[in-house]
């Protein structure tokens, strides 16, 4: 055969054979996925967030009261989300969350949604959760975000613009 | 400078000096003898010495940096001393402190453990020395006990300073040298009660093992330590008799 | 030499004696300067300077000075000198993460740093004012720092009962109970509800010896071909470790336990004519299964379902799983335990539930048909009958390898002490560990997990069996081993320990009976005693109306979506149903609960109508309730919220949910008086018909 022909019926095979791929084709998930300070990307479940105290503080505070609308799917199943209109942002929601401070998500969720002219269906928790709880749940948001969230420069205004 | 001079010789007329320096510079031999013979801290050492003795070869000046050691390290031991207490946590504690926060005090700590081992190495090296010179012939034979006391002060000084600290090595070492001591005929059990102050290691043993480092025990070393320099001198200082050819009568 | 020249030394001594004494002082200047150039003071010097790029100078250098800085509480004999590098850890300003270390300010935790010192929390040595000194195991120092993602286990060794914030602790806790721990090594462990092994006095019953000595060899029964786990659901792996037996010792193991038959077994006859009557019938095993489904015993029990290629275990984890529990067992043993457990072992924690000889025999026959493997026990070698030697070698075996401490038989002792006091293994040094031939970085942490997760690694004798837990399961049995330490040296810190409250909770009589035969409290709490898998019952009798209480126990529907399980159809006859609605309503009260309100003048069409705009517009609360066919699926479904709950309740609710139920969902919000009238008054007219009713169940029901 000619040598042109041989080089293409060789590449021809070599491409055949690379879809025979071995076991460890696949990415082995890290050990620690469900551990109380690792938190799954939720855009890329093969990406972990590593979550320092607060956050991880935040990370159960908000499993515990704002999965269910936050979310689109809770460990009981389905979330409450799809239910609401308007539909509540997701928590990792960086296009949404990223340009409002940390003062502004303070205050509403302290407030509730109606203090701050959005809708009534996000209760007030600031006397159900203390400021520092409040917080964590913040930096748990800040650090989950996707795209992923900047702090500001220099240490925010003391009135937020939004 | 003549004014400098004037000013000197001025200061030298008034009643404080006069009363503190009561003879006037020595230049002689015979006030400088006077001067030798009048003040308490110098008369302890001979008057005159032969410069042979003075040459290195002769002592290697082993006593003398032993004696040099001592001092050290009782100067730091006081300096330590501002900072310990000798009780069961705070000992350690202490350590800790002087390692961590007081300014030099890994120096002085050191300064003190260093000086205490050098004199440990100095007091034998001084002894072989003085036995391969012949030291402990005749005249020299009740210097050469005072010296063997010495020694035996040293190494007991050494022995208490070691539980000090209150770390392992001290616990552990007590707790071996102790139960040795123990194990002397008759006087074994009694003589560790004593030591220990009770059946264990614990604060009584720490205590006594303080008053012991720091008064007992030196206390008959620096009385050790005088006898041994007036005998050095009444013996006929540190040459030996055959390198003058004079026979010395005691 | 002359009188004169006496006393003045030669030009080569004095100038020997200045260079030594030159020499000298810069000797002795060497350590000055080493104090003046350490660490510490370096990074206060760079602490100032770093104070000085950010906009609140004047906060962050209030204290600011240049000695060392330490925390001491004398009670406590805290001396904690880390604050001198880690200068702004009480500066809120100073949180965030681009502040660089040591610098940045301790996360906001509920005991403030002044108050309690460092080394409480994070180990390591408080005293020193360098850093290996302070963070790492040295020389003069055998405590290192405890690595961050424990130091749960420090919250541990003062709360001795569970708090929400330790996540991690509370699981490692919980773990070191359910995998029987405390069975070999003694601990403390505070009281909580679980279910104890077996007792294998009468296992020649239940199961064959080929099973027993699958069990022994390979305890976990959902494997693929590699040898791996496949479930991924949220359901455990069984608690039964895998002991490194070889055949000789299975042999003799599989004999002595398959000859145990203590006691004949209970009743497991089932009237002939019914078995007569369904035996020829095709569905009879399709017809149990119904049954199966309707009596929800995957609450307690898991069962796996394979989906897509997905293997998932569904169900609880109270009771075993029951995949392929029909190869294990014998017919007549499942019909004598579904009876009456109780008569198998007395201990056993399976309600006694009203069977029907029919429920008996088509759910038997499910089990026994479809929930098998046939290939369970392929790679079982024949074996012939035990002889007497097999048996008594078997007995050795189980009390040796520690069988004898987590199963009781009747007549064996088991050891005491069998595996090493663990009550202060949080406290050991490195130098107290045995590291073997493992190649691990010799530290505490390491060495638990290595034990954990594979116990021949440190030692090659160890009888410790083999556990495979995942790894987050292992960092949280470190978090609980970490958490046990030696009392601390100061008397005041045993002031401020805060002891777990052991409660029991043992009611009497009739009630008491029930609750003893349905276990009750392995699903609901009362009065601070019971599991966790159910709703607090402590202030039943003021929550809900005694009606429907009695309607629910007879059919229990879903309530809330919140909750994954679903409470087991028990059967009650009606005398029971009423026996339990009395006994909660009477005794299970709560003191912010007016059991006797008079509210029937609060009621009026103006305040309905009030309550209504309130729950729809103003506060929106179909954002979280369903009432009819609208709403939120968070909170409970409204839609018969007058025949189920009690007015005082719901005013009280509205009032501050947290004071009755700790840690609920619903947010406290501050309802004026007025408000809450008017919403009590709305949501006690949500009544549903028995056929809306039927309707709202079923759409409410199925998910």
């Amino acid at each position: 055969m000619k040598p042109r022909r041989l080089c293409l019926l060789l590449a021809v095979l070599a491409l055949a054979l690379s879809g025979c791929g071995t076991k460890k084709s696949t990415a082995q998930p890290d050990p620690l996925l469900h551990a109380y300070d690792v938190e799954p990307d939720w855009s890329n479940p093969d990406h972990l967030f590593y979550l320092n105290y607060q956050q991880a503080q935040g990370k159960r505070i908000f499993y515990d009261k704002c999965v269910w609308c936050h979310a689109d799917s809770t460990p009981a199943g389905p979330s409450n989300r799809s239910n609401l209109n308007p539909m509540p942002a997701l928590a990792n929601d960086g296009s949404a969350l990223n340009s409002l401070s940390d003062d502004y998500l303070r205050n509403i969720i302290t407030l509730g949604g109606s203090a701050v002219s959005k809708s009534a269906m996000m209760p007030p928790y600031g006397k159900t959760l203390t400021q520092d709880e409040i917080q964590a749940v913040i930096a748990f948001m800040r650090a989950i975000a996707q795209p992923p969230y900047q702090p500001p420069a220099r240490p925010g205004p003391q009135y937020s613009t939004r | 400078m003549t004014s400098w001079e004037n000013t000197i010789e001025r200061l030298r007329r008034t009643p404080v000096w006069q009363s503190l320096f009561r003879r006037g510079p020595a230049r002689t031999n015979r006030t400088r003898s006077v001067a030798v013979f009048g003040n308490i801290f110098l008369h302890l050492l001979p008057v005159k010495v032969r410069d042979a003795s003075l040459r290195v070869r002769a002592t290697y000046y082993l006593g003398s940096i032993t004696f040099f050691l001592f001092v050290i390290l009782t100067v730091t031991g006081v300096l330590l001393m501002l900072y310990y207490h000798p009780a069961v946590p705070e000992a350690y504690q202490d350590m800790k402190d002087l390692r961590f926060v007081v300014s030099s005090g890994v120096f002085l700590r050191n300064l003190h453990r260093l000086a205490a081992q050098a004199m440990v190495v100095f007091v034998f090296w001084h002894m072989f020395h003085v036995f391969y010179r012949g030291g402990y012939k005749p005249p020299r034979q009740f210097n050469w006990v005072v010296g063997v006391g010495l020694l035996l002060l040293t190494l007991f000084l050494s022995y208490t300073g070691y539980l000090l600290p209150w770390d392992q090595l001290a616990f552990w070492a007590i707790t071996v040298g102790t139960n040795i001591i123990s194990y002397v005929p008759i006087l074994g059990q009694p003589m560790r009660f004593l030591l220990l102050g009770g059946h264990g290691i614990g604060e009584n043993a720490l205590l006594r093992f303080y008053v012991l480092h720091i008064v007992i025990l030196p206390l008959f070393a620096i009385i050790l330590i005088a006898v041994h320099f007036w005998r050095v001198q009444k013996d006929g200082g540190i040459t030996l008799r055959e390198e003058h050819g004079r026979k010395e009568k005691d | 030499m002359p009188a004169e020249e006496m006393g003045k030394a030669s030009r080569k001594l004095r100038l020997a004696f200045a260079i030594s004494s030159v020499v000298f002082v810069a000797v002795l200047a060497i350590s000055p300067l080493k104090d003046y150039f350490a660490p510490w003071r370096q990074y206060k010097r760079a602490y100032a300077r770093f104070a000085n790029t950010r906009p609140d100078t004047k906060r962050l250098l209030a204290d600011y000075h240049s000695g060392i800085d330490q925390i001491w509480i004398p009670e406590l004999k805290v001396v904690d000198r880390c604050t001198t590098c880690h200068q702004g850890i009480t500066q809120p300003s100073l949180m965030d993460a681009s502040v660089p270390q040591p610098f940045r300010a301790h996360p906001s935790i509920p005991h403030h740093a002044l108050d309690w010192g460092c080394v409480v929390c994070h180990r390591g040595q408080g005293l020193a004012t360098e850093v290996r000194e302070a963070h790492e195991t040295t020389l003069g120092w055998e405590q290192p720092l405890l690595p961050t993602h424990f130091i749960q286990a420090s919250c541990g060794v003062c709360h001795q009962s569970d708090i929400p914030e330790t996540p991690q602790l509370n699981r490692g806790r919980q773990l070191l109970v359910d995998l029987n721990c405390f069975r070999c090594h003694r601990m403390n462990v505070s009281e909580r509800i679980y279910v104890p092994p077996p007792d294998l006095s009468n296992i020649g019953h239940k199961a064959s010896r080929e099973w027993i000595y699958k069990w022994l060899k390979e305890p976990r029964t959902i494997l693929d071909s590699d040898g791996n786990v496949v479930t991924n659901g949220y359901a455990n792996e069984p608690r039964m470790p895998q002991f490194r037996l070889n055949d000789a010792e299975l042999r003799d193991l599989s004999a002595f336990l398959s000859t145990r038959q203590n006691e004949p077994l209970g009743s497991h006859q089932i009237d002939p004519r019914i078995v007569a009557a369904w035996q020829k019938k095709p569905d009879v095993a399709d017809q149990g299964e119904t049954r199966f489904r309707q009596m929800f015993c995957t609450t307690c029990h898991a069962v796996a379902v394979t989906r897509a290629g997905q293997t998932q275990l569904i169900g609880g984890n109270i009771g075993p799983e029951l995949t392929k529990i029909g190869s294990k067992v014998n017919e007549d043993w499942l019909i004598a335990w579904l009876r009456n457990p109780q008569s198998y072992f007395g201990y056993a924690q399976m309600p006694r539930y009203q069977w029907s000889d029919e429920d008996l025999y088509k759910v038997s026959r499910y089990i026994m048909t479809r929930l098998t493997d046939s290939d369970l026990l392929s790679d079982v070698p024949k074996m012939d009958p035990p002889t007497p030697a097999e048996i008594q070698a078997g007995k050795q075996l189980f009390v040796g390898k520690g069988c004898a401490n987590c199963h009781g038989i009747q007549g064996i002792k088991a050891p005491k002490e069998f595996g090493p006091d663990l009550s202060a293994v949080g406290s050991k040094t490195v130098s107290e560990l045995m590291f073997g031939d493992a190649k691990i970085p010799h530290t505490l942490v390491d060495y638990l997990r290595s034990k954990i997760e594979n116990p021949t690694s440190v030692n090659t004798t160890a009888a410790m069996p083999q556990y495979h837990l995942k790894k987050e399961d292992v960092s949280a049995l470190i978090t609980a081993l970490l958490s046990m330490t030696r009392r601390p040296d100061a008397p005041a810190f045993a002031k401020l320990v805060v002891r777990a409250t052991p409660s029991k909770f043992q009611p009497a009589g009739q009630f008491g009976e029930l609750y003893d035969r349905y276990k009750c409290y392995l699903c609901h709490q009362f009065n601070g005693y019971g599991g966790t898998l159910a709703p607090d019952l402590s202030f039943e009798g003021s929550r809900a109306q005694k009606a429907w209480v009695v309607s629910f126990l007879k059919n229990p529907q879903t309530l809330r979506p919140a909750s994954t399980f679903r409470m087991p159809q028990f059967n009650f006859t009606d005398a029971e149903a009423s026996t339990i609605t009395d006994y909660l309503e009477m005794v299970m009260q709560s003191p912010q609960v007016n059991p006797n309100p008079d509210n029937s003048s609060k009621t009026s069409p103006e305040l309905v109508a009030l309550g209504k705009q309130l729950y729809e517009v103003k506060y929106q609360c179909q954002s979280c309730h369903t009432i009819g066919a609208t709403g939120g699926y968070v909170g409970p479904n409204l839609s018969n919220l007058g025949s189920w709950m009690r007015p005082a309740w719901i005013a009280a609710w509205l009032k501050n949910p947290q004071a009755l139920v700790p840690g609920t969902i619903e947010p406290r919000r501050e309802f004026t008086d007025q408000e809450i009238q008017a919403l009590s008054a709305f949501l006690m007219t949500l009544k549903q018909t028995p056929t809306s009713a039927k309707a709202g169940s079923a759409a409410g029901g199925s998910r």
